[in-house]
């Protein structure tokens, strides 16, 4: 799978799933939507997933440099065959130039992670206290962190762009 | 992974029609490249004599008069046939309205990812499925090459002029230090740029960017010579379009000035626009909005 297609994948795919599954948790305890059993099927199977996915989006940001940098044209033509550009400094230099453009942005993804993983074990702990009023407020948080990490990965430029 | 299907490569050219097979059979999915006369065909070991019935043949443009001969006269059956080229889809010798692979593949490099493995097998699989690699991309090698050459002189007179000096925004309000911004010099690592400043040979110097000449060489030797630039310019600049690009005018004035080519009016050509910093700007400015290269 390339990099556009992870991004897909973990952007579409799981997280757009993952935030559907919280919002109906969000519903089943505040008691609009009657489901039993799918508050412990929600912690026992589904929230277990971020600590699997966060290393796909930690992934993700970490090839962005690598997989989306202008320095791939530099491989395609007409710019192989042209040895005036295809100089390493200048490659450097485009590569370079793009990097402190967009670092912002990675950041951004590595700093929502954080703060999901921080949400994620405020979530595990206010579960553990049996109090509903904390459950709901720590999902609540866990929901807005994930909210910005799609936000964040929603940042990341899905084009080679080079200027 | 393995598939069964047949995938026959046509390519006289050695080196590339074995680059394609190792990829295909490096994904997974046994081909065969045959290259003329046949006697040289690089079938795979098991296959012995030429097999007669292919799921799909990946022709380069120039075999397709001897593959179709060689059908004829050894009643091969393909089911389907794709088209490529050194210059990708655009190539105007591939036949009109069949399938091509609309990727530049004249190198000898990596020539098909992963992926376009993947998609040449489900199409080998299936006659009916369309495959993104026959979808037209994006191609714009000469605003590339325009874009990367209006950066290298701006950092070469960024390096000149501004050096490793860190200039806070709004201290200069020129439109060279708004440009020298935008394209992040100021957030280039210390290092990198104090080795652009420094190391004599690190960047070409400011006289040869300064080279209305020099530009006109690189520029002609992207588009495979001089006479193919205006023509090519105005294809990208009409796809650009579609992608942001709101000034192509400035492209086109810059391309002109280094061309020394003035524009065609009523039968006789204007004087050609003047080669200097201005022309540089306002086509660096003019290449910023473009979303997809």
């Amino acid at each position: 799978m390339n990099w556009l297609q992870e991004r897909n994948h973990l952007q579409h795919g799981w997280l757009s799933h993952f935030l559907v599954e919280l919002g109906h948790l969000a519903k089943v305890l505040d008691d609009r939507v009657e489901h039993p059993g799918f508050e412990e099927c929600f912690f026992q199977e589904l929230l277990p997933q971020w600590q699997e996915r966060r290393e796909d989006v930690m992934r993700l940001a970490e090839t962005f440099e690598s997989e989306m940098s202008p320095q791939t044209f530099f491989e395609e033509e007409p710019l192989r065959w042209l040895p005036n550009l295809r100089q390493p400094h200048i490659v450097e230099l485009i590569h370079g130039l793009w990097v402190g453009r967009t670092s912002a942005t990675v950041a951004q993804v590595r700093a929502a992670v954080y703060q999901v993983d921080s949400d994620y074990a405020g979530l595990t702990a206010a579960r553990s206290t049996n109090k509903q009023c904390e459950l709901i407020a720590a999902l609540g948080a866990f929901q807005q962190a994930c909210l910005a990490l799609r936000r964040a990965i929603t940042e990341l430029p899905i084009t080679i762009t080079l200027l | 992974m393995t598939d069964s299907r047949r995938i026959l490569i046509v390519d006289s050219r050695q080196e590339r029609g074995e680059v394609l097979r190792r990829e295909l059979d490096g994904e997974g999915y046994p081909s065969s490249h045959l290259r003329f006369p046949l006697n040289e065909a690089k079938l795979n070991p098991t296959e012995g004599a030429l097999p007669k019935a292919w799921d799909l043949a990946l022709i380069h443009v120039r075999d397709d008069k001897r593959l179709t001969a060689l059908i004829e006269a050894e009643h091969l059956v393909i089911k389907r046939k794709i088209y490529y080229s050194g210059k990708g889809g655009a190539d105007s010798e591939i036949p009109q309205d069949e399938k091509r692979i609309w990727k530049a593949m004249g190198g000898d490099g990596k020539l098909l990812t992963e992926m376009d493995c993947t998609e040449l097998r489900m199409a080998a699989a299936n006659i009916e499925y369309d495959p993104p690699i026959l979808h037209p991309g994006v191609c714009l090698p000469l605003l590339r090459t325009i874009g990367i050459l209006c950066v290298l002189y701006l950092a070469v007179r960024a390096a000149k002029t501004i050096g490793t000096k860190e200039v806070s925004e709004g201290e200069n309000g020129s439109r060279e230090d708004t440009a020298y911004r935008a394209m992040g010099w100021f957030s280039l690592p210390p290092k990198v740029r104090q080795r652009l400043c420094n190391e004599r040979d690190a960047l070409p110097s400011h006289v040869v960017v300064s080279s209305g000449e020099w530009w006109a060489k690189q520029i002609n030797a992207a588009a495979g010579g001089e006479e193919n630039v205006l023509p090519q310019v105005a294809i990208e600049l009409a796809e650009a379009a579609a992608r942001g690009l709101t000034a192509p005018k400035a492209i086109d004035e810059l391309v002109r000035a280094v061309l020394k080519k003035g524009t065609p009016k009523s039968g006789e050509a204007t004087a050609p626009p003047e080669f200097n910093s201005e022309t540089v700007l306002a086509a660096y400015s003019s290449l910023k909005d473009l979303k997809e290269w």
